[in-house]
C-alpha cells in the first residue's frame, strides 16, 4: 500500500511537473513567437523567427561605444501587424511615420511630406521628400503614397471619419500626389498628422501578404528609424533601420513590453528591468520624487484632459445661475496643484494654453460663484446645503474606474463645493458613455477623460460631437443655434484670421455665456524613466520614440 | 470550500450525529484558542461597532495639504494619499468588510439551511435536482465564480453580496442536507416519529436546532475566508468602490506608497491578518468543544 | 483494516465495481461540465450592454448604425429564447468556438489557450509545494507530539492558514522581489521564477493540509494496530511510516481534493501581483475593459480544470483503497 502510494504520487508528481515545465521553460526570453503561431501553445517558433536583439542592460556586442537597447513598458497590447487595425501604433514607437506632424507649439509642420498647398477647397497638393525609403529598402513615392491614401479610405475607420467618402489621391508626379477632398475639409491637415488615419506603410507588401500579418513581421513596410522583427502577446521587438532618411537612429533597437498591471511597471523600472514606463499613474510622482536612481518626467502638452459635463436638463443645473457659478467655484490651482502634484496643469479656458487660438476665460473665483448663488434665489440651508423652490444643490458626480485619478479629483471637488453649499454624492459607473447617455444612468454631473482637439490637432470633430445639436457625445441635449452655425462655418473655412475669431467667439459661448462641458484640469505628459534616461521627456501627442531618443550620456 | 468527491466521502466515517449543544459555553472558555479567538474576535468586532464613535476624523474627509503624513499624536496610523486619517478609516472599514462578511454568511447560512433540509426533508426529484445544482455549483472555484460574477455585472457593494452569496451557498446546502440525513437517523427522531407527532414539529424540536449549531461552526470557520475573499475582491478592484474605506481596497492603495510611507501597509494588513485568525481559532474552538472525540 | 478480508476472489468480480465506479464518476463529470457550461453561457445574458454592439466595436466599426446592431442581433440569435440561445452556444463551444474577444476581436479560446500553461504550471508547482510542506509538517508533528517541534508546527500552521495567499504575495512581492532582489517583477512567465509566487499560494493549502494530515498520524497512532506495532518493538519513525502514513493519506487525499479548488482559484490573484502571465491576469484585464467572451472562457477553462483534477484524485483514490474498489460504501 505504501510503496504503491509512494509510487502513484511520484507519478503524478512527474507528470505535473512535466507537463508544466515543459513549454515555458522551452522559451527563452528573447525568442520571438509570431503572433500567429499554430494552435498549439506549447510548441516554441524560436527557430523560424531571426535573431532579434536581446533586450538587457548589457550594452550590445558590436562597437565599443554602442547603446544598449532601449526597454519601455506600456500598458496597452498591440494585438497584431494589421496596419490597418493596429497601425496607429507604429507612429508612437518609432515605427511608422506620418505625412504631417502636430507639435506641442500647437501648429503643423511638415514630417515625411516637404510641402503640403491647397490649391482649391476641395483639392490639395502634397509634395514628398526625396530620398525617403521604406525599410524593406523600397522608395516612398507618389504612387505609393497615393495607394496607401486610397486603401486608408477604403479600410480605415479612423480615415472614413476624418475625410469624407469619395476621397482620393493620384499621383501626379515623381514626388506629388493630389489629393480630392470631394468637399471642402478643414481638417486635411490635422487629419495628415493623425496617427489612426494615415500611418504610412508599403502598401504591395503589405497586399502580398494578404491575410496573414504574421508576414509582416521583418518586412519592413514602415519607415521609420526601427522596424519590427517580433511581436506576441507580452512583447514587440524592435532593431534599428540603418538607412533611415533622417539619419541613423541613435539605438541598436527598442523592446515595448506589454504590462497592463501599473504597479507593475512601476516597479519594473525601478528593478532595472525597463528604462521608460508609459502611463504612470499620476499619483506615483510623490513615491517616484522621494526615490533614488528613477524620475516622474512630465510637463509635456497635450490636448487631453478631464471635461466635467453638466445634466442640463435636470435641476440643479438647469438653473443657468447654478452652471455659472459651478464653473467659478472649482479651485482649479488645487486641483492640479495639490491634488495632481503639478503634474496636471489648471484649466484656463476650453483650449489647453499652447493653442495659439485658446482664450483664457476660465479662472476660479468663489465670491462671484457664492453671489450668483444667492442673487437666484439658492439659499443655504441649516445643513448647508443651499435650495430653492424645493429643489436642493444635490450634484449626483459620475466618475469610472478605468481613470483612477478621477478619485481623487473628484473628493477634491466634492469638498470645494461643499463650501459653497453644494452636497455632491460620487459615484462609480463601469460605462461612463453608457451611463451618461440616453438610456445611462442618474447623473447631475460626470467627469471624463476627453479631449479639446484630436490626436491631429483639430478642433472641429469635438465640437461637432459634444456641443453641436444631436451630437453623440452631447450627454445632456445642449442645443445652441448659434453655435451650430459657427460650428459649421468653421468646417469650410480656412482663412485664418477668421478661424481665430470663430473659435473666440466659441471659446466665450462656452466657458463664459453658457458652461456645458468644461475642463477641469489639463492632462501632461508622463513617464517614469529611470537614471540612464533621466532626461528622457515623454513625447508630444504619444510619439514616445524617435530617431534621435537615446539615454543621457 | 469546494467539490466534495462522492467516492472518498464514502470511504470516510460518518460524523456523529450531534445532539443540541449544552454548557457550550462552559466548555468553549475552558478552551485556551477559544478564550484568544473569542477575545481578538470581541476586539475587533467593538472596534468595528464602536469605530464611528472612536474614529477622531471622518474617514472620507479629503486633506490635500496633509497627504502620506507619518504617524503623529494627531493622526496615529497617519495619513494616505488624499490627507484622509488612517486610523479612521481602518475602523470604518472593519465595520464595512466584517459587516458585509457577516451578511454575506447570513444570507448564505439561511439560504444554505433552507434548501439543505428542503432536499434533506423532501428526497426524491426535489432532492436530486437540487443536489445537482449544488454539484455544479460546487465544481467551481467560488473566488473565481464571484470575480465572473462581478466582473461582468460590475463592481460596487451589491454586486460583491451578490457574487458572494450565488458562490457560497451551495457548500452549505449540501452540508445542511447532510446533517439532516443524519438527523433523521437519530432514535429521538425516530421515537418522535413513531408517536405520531408531526414532521413540521419534529424539523423545529430535533433536527433544525442540531443541524443549524453544526452548520454555524461552518460558519463561523468560514468566516476568516469570507473576510479574505472580500479584501481580496476589493483588492482587485472588483468590490467595495473608493471613497469607501475597505481593507483590501487600502492595501491596493497602499501598494504605491510603499518606499514612501510604509506604514499605510501595516493599517490594513493587521486588522485583516488578526480578523482571519481570530475567526479561525474561534471556530476552531467551537469545533473542538463540540465534538471533543477528535484529537487536537 | 478489517475490509481487506472482504475482497471477492475472482479478478473479474473486482474488476466489476471498480469499471462502475470509475464509470460511474466519469458521467458525473460529464454532467457537472455541462452544469459548468450553463453557468458559463449565463454570464453573457446577465452583462449588461448590447453584445451585438460591443462585438461590432470589437471589428473595428466606430459607431456603429442601429441597423448593424440589428443585423449582428440576427445573425446572433440574440433575440432568440434563452434555451435556443444556450444550445446553438454550447453546440458552438464543443467545437472549440468560445466567441471572440471584444477587445482584440481574436478567438477567445485561442487568446486564453495561449496562456493556460503558465497557470497551470503554476498551479502544479504550488500544489507540490504544499503537499511537500505539509507531509514534512504533519509528520514532524506528529513524529514530535507535544514537543517543540510539534508546538512550532502548530503556530505556524495556525499562522499559515490566517495569511491570505494575496496578503502574502504582496509582501513578498515587496520585500523579497524587490528590496532582496531576487526574482523578477516581469519574470514573463519564465520557469525559473515560478517559486515565489507558487509558495504563496501554497501557504495556506499546506498549513491545512498539515494540520489534516498531523490530526490523521495521530488518530492512526492511537489505533490498535500501530499499538500492537509498538508491542512487537517497532520504533516510533517505522510505525508512523508504515503504519499510520498509508491510512492518513486518505483523508489527505480528500482534503487535497477540496483545496486545490481553492489553489486553481487563488491562482488568479496571486498572478495578478506578479504579473504572471496566465489566465488569471488575462481575465483582470478583460474584466477592465468589459470583455465578457473572455470572462465567459475563464470560467470554462477554470470550471475544466478543477473538474479534471478532482476527477484524477478520485481516480487516484480508487487506485489507492481496496474500500472503494469493493463497490463502494464501507
Amino acid at each position: 500500500m505504501r510503496l504503491r502510494l509512494l509510487t502513484v504520487l511520484a507519478a503524478v508528481a512527474l507528470l505535473l511537473a512535466a507537463c508544466g515545465s515543459q513549454p515555458v521553460a522551452q522559451e527563452p526570453t528573447a525568442a520571438p513567437v509570431a503572433i500567429d503561431a499554430p494552435a498549439v501553445p506549447a510548441a516554441p517558433a524560436a527557430t523560424d523567427a531571426p535573431a532579434a536583439p536581446v533586450p538587457t542592460a548589457a550594452p550590445a556586442a558590436s562597437a565599443a561605444d554602442e547603446l544598449p537597447p532601449l526597454r519601455i513598458v506600456t500598458s496597452f497590447q498591440i494585438d497584431s501587424m494589421d496596419p490597418v487595425e493596429e497601425g496607429f501604433w507604429m507612429p508612437e514607437f518609432g515605427v511608422g511615420e506620418l505625412m504631417m506632424q502636430f507639435r506641442a507649439d500647437g501648429k503643423h509642420y511638415p514630417w515625411l511630406l516637404e510641402s503640403i498647398e491647397q490649391l482649391t477647397p476641395t483639392t490639395w497638393q502634397l509634395r514628398l521628400r526625396e530620398g525617403i525609403t521604406f525599410q524593406n529598402g523600397k522608395p516612398l513615392d507618389a504612387a505609393t503614397l497615393a495607394a496607401l491614401i486610397n486603401r486608408q479610405m477604403e479600410l480605415s475607420s479612423g480615415a472614413k471619419s476624418n475625410f469624407a467618402a469619395g476621397t482620393t489621391a493620384a499621383a501626379t508626379g515623381d514626388l506629388e500626389v493630389t489629393l480630392d477632398t470631394v468637399e471642402p475639409n478643414t481638417a486635411v491637415i490635422p487629419g495628415l498628422a493623425d496617427e489612426a488615419v494615415f500611418p504610412v506603410y508599403d502598401v504591395a507588401a503589405v497586399e502580398a501578404a494578404g491575410d496573414d500579418f504574421a508576414k509582416l513581421l521583418g518586412a519592413g513596410i514602415y519607415t521609420g528609424p526601427y522596424s519590427v522583427v517580433s511581436l506576441d502577446d507580452q512583447e514587440m521587438v524592435l532593431e534599428r533601420y540603418e538607412e533611415y532618411w533622417q539619419g541613423t537612429p541613435a539605438l541598436p533597437g527598442v523592446s515595448v513590453r506589454f504590462v497592463s498591471d501599473p504597479q507593475a511597471r512601476i516597479l519594473a523600472v525601478q528593478n532595472d528591468e525597463a528604462d521608460i514606463a508609459l502611463y504612470p499613474p499620476t499619483a506615483a510622482k510623490p513615491v517616484v520624487d522621494a526615490q533614488e536612481g528613477i524620475h516622474f518626467n512630465y510637463g509635456t502638452p497635450s490636448t487631453g484632459g478631464f471635461r466635467l459635463a453638466l445634466n442640463i436638463q435636470e435641476p440643479p443645473f438647469n438653473d443657468m445661475a447654478v452652471r455659472q457659478a459651478i464653473i467659478r467655484a472649482i479651485n482649479y490651482d488645487e486641483i492640479a496643484n495639490d491634488v495632481m502634484d503639478g503634474v496636471f496643469t489648471p484649466a484656463t479656458g476650453f483650449f489647453p494654453p499652447f493653442f495659439p487660438f485658446a482664450v483664457m476665460n476660465q479662472a476660479t473665483d468663489t465670491a462671484a460663484a457664492q453671489q450668483l448663488l444667492d442673487e437666484a434665489g439658492w439659499a443655504p440651508g441649516a445643513d448647508g446645503v443651499r435650495a430653492k423652490g424645493g429643489e436642493s444643490l444635490k450634484v449626483i458626480l459620475l466618475i469610472y474606474p478605468q481613470q483612477p485619478d478621477l478619485v481623487p479629483i473628484s473628493e477634491a471637488i466634492q469638498a470645494q463645493l461643499a463650501e459653497l453649499g453644494f452636497a455632491v454624492e460620487i459615484r462609480s459607473v463601469d460605462d461612463i458613455n453608457a451611463a451618461l447617455g440616453p438610456e445611462g444612468e442618474e447623473w447631475d454631473a460626470g467627469l471624463v477623460s476627453s479631449g479639446s482637439a484630436t490626436f491631429g490637432g483639430a478642433p472641429e470633430p469635438v465640437l461637432r460631437r459634444s456641443f453641436v445639436t444631436g451630437g453623440d457625445r452631447n450627454y445632456a441635449g445642449f442645443a445652441n443655434p448659434e453655435l451650430d452655425d459657427l460650428t459649421s462655418e468653421l468646417s469650410q473655412t480656412f482663412d485664418e484670421v477668421r478661424r481665430t475669431e470663430i473659435l473666440t467667439r466659441l471659446q466665450e459661448l462656452l466657458i463664459v455665456e453658457e458652461p456645458y462641458q468644461f475642463y477641469v484640469n489639463f492632462s501632461t505628459g508622463r513617464v517614469i524613466v529611470n537614471e540612464r534616461y533621466r532626461d528622457y521627456q515623454p513625447g508630444f501627442a504619444l510619439f514616445h520614440v524617435s530617431y534621435e531618443t537615446q539615454p543621457t550620456q | 470550500m469546494s467539490l466534495e468527491t462522492p467516492l472518498l466521502q464514502q470511504a470516510q466515517p460518518a460524523t456523529t450525529p450531534v445532539a443540541p449543544p449544552r454548557g457550550l459555553w462552559a466548555r468553549l472558555l475552558r478552551h485556551r484558542e477559544a478564550k484568544l479567538g473569542l477575545g481578538l474576535a470581541l476586539l475587533l468586532i467593538g472596534l468595528a461597532l464602536l469605530g464611528p464613535l472612536l474614529a477622531p476624523f471622518a474617514p472620507d474627509a479629503p486633506n490635500f495639504r496633509a497627504k502620506l503624513e507619518a504617524p503623529s499624536a494627531e493622526h496615529w496610523l497617519g495619513t494616505d494619499q488624499s490627507g484622509r486619517d488612517q486610523l479612521s478609516r481602518v475602523l470604518d472599514a472593519g465595520r464595512r468588510t466584517l459587516g458585509t462578511a457577516l451578511l454575506v454568511l447570513g444570507a448564505v447560512f439561511i439560504i444554505g439551511l433552507v434548501l439543505g433540509t428542503i432536499a434533506g426533508m423532501a428526497g426524491g426529484l426535489v432532492d436530486v435536482l437540487l443536489m445537482r445544482v449544488v454539484d455544479v455549483l460546487m465544481a467551481l472555484p467560488s473566488i473565481v465564480l464571484a470575480i465572473a460574477i462581478v466582473g461582468v455585472l460590475g463592481p460596487g457593494f451589491q454586486n460583491l453580496v451578490l457574487a458572494l452569496v450565488i458562490s457560497w451557498w451551495a457548500y452549505y446546502a449540501r452540508l445542511a442536507r447532510s446533517y439532516v440525513l443524519n438527523a433523521r437517523q437519530r432514535p429521538d427522531v425516530i421515537a418522535a416519529r413513531l408517536a405520531g407527532i408531526g414532521w413540521g414539529r419534529i424539523m423545529v424540536g430535533h433536527v433544525l436546532p442540531g443541524v443549524a449549531a453544526q452548520l454555524l461552526i461552518v460558519a463561523t470557520l468560514d468566516l476568516g475566508s469570507m473576510i479574505a475573499a472580500i479584501a481580496g475582491l476589493s483588492f482587485l478592484g472588483l468590490g467595495v468602490q473608493p471613497p469607501a474605506a475597505e481593507w483590501g481596497a487600502m492595501l491596493a492603495d497602499s501598494r504605491l506608497y510603499f518606499t514612501l510611507a510604509p506604514w499605510l501597509l501595516l493599517g490594513p494588513v493587521v486588522p485583516i491578518f488578526l480578523a482571519v485568525i481570530a475567526a479561525n481559532l474561534l471556530g476552531n474552538a467551537l469545533r473542538d468543544t463540540l465534538d471533543p472525540g477528535r484529537l487536537r | 483494516m478489517s475490509a481487506l478480508a472482504a475482497q471477492p476472489d475472482s479478478k473479474m468480480a473486482r474488476a466489476m465495481p471498480v469499471a462502475r465506479a470509475v464509470g460511474g464518476r466519469l458521467l458525473q463529470a460529464l454532467l457537472t461540465v455541462l452544469g459548468i457550461s450553463v453557468i458559463t453561457w449565463a454570464l453573457l445574458p446577465l452583462a449588461p450592454g448590447d453584445p451585438a454592439l460591443s462585438l461590432l466595436e470589437a471589428r473595428g466599426v466606430k459607431d456603429p448604425t442601429a441597423q448593424q446592431v440589428a443585423a449582428l442581433r440576427d445573425e446572433l440569435g440574440l433575440d432568440r429564447p434563452l434555451l435556443v440561445q444556450y444550445v446553438e452556444w454550447l453546440g458552438r463551444a464543443v467545437r472549440g468556438d468560445l466567441s471572440l474577444s471584444y477587445k482584440t476581436g481574436q478567438p477567445v479560446l485561442e487568446e486564453l489557450g495561449k496562456r493556460l500553461p503558465a497557470t497551470l504550471f503554476l498551479a502544479g508547482t504550488s500544489l507540490l509545494i504544499a503537499l511537500a510542506l505539509a507531509v514534512t509538517g504533519g509528520l514532524l508533528g506528529a513524529a514530535y507530539h507535544e514537543r517543540w517541534p510539534d508546538q512550532l508546527v502548530r503556530l505556524l500552521t495556525q499562522v499559515g492558514v490566517s495569511a491570505p495567499a494575496f496578503l502574502l504575495g504582496l509582501l513578498a512581492l515587496r520585500f523579497v522581489v524587490v528590496e532582496l532582489g531576487i526574482g523578477k517583477v516581469l519574470s514573463g512567465g519564465q520557469w525559473q521564477y515560478v517559486l515565489l509566487p507558487a509558495l504563496c499560494l501554497a501557504v495556506s493549502r499546506a498549513a491545512d493540509w498539515a494540520q489534516l494530515l498531523r490530526a490523521s498520524l495521530l488518530e492512526a497512532m492511537g489505533a490498535n494496530y500501530t499499538l500492537v506495532a509498538s508491542a512487537r518493538g517497532a520504533t516510533k519513525l517505522r510505525v508512523l511510516w508504515r503504519y499510520a502514513l498509508p491510512n492518513a493519506a486518505l483523508p489527505l487525499l480528500t482534503a487535497v481534493g477540496v483545496g486545490i479548488g481553492g489553489l486553481i482559484g487563488g491562482s488568479a490573484i496571486i498572478e495578478a501581483i506578479f504579473t504572471w502571465p496566465g489566465i488569471g491576469s488575462f481575465v483582470f484585464a478583460a474584466i477592465s475593459a468589459r470583455d465578457f467572451p473572455v470572462v465567459q472562457g475563464f470560467v470554462a477553462l477554470i470550471g475544466l480544470s478543477y473538474v479534471t483534477a478532482s476527477l484524477l484524485i478520485d481516480l487516484l483514490a480508487v487506485a489507492l483503497d481496496p474500500r472503494l474498489r469493493a463497490g463502494g460504501a464501507a
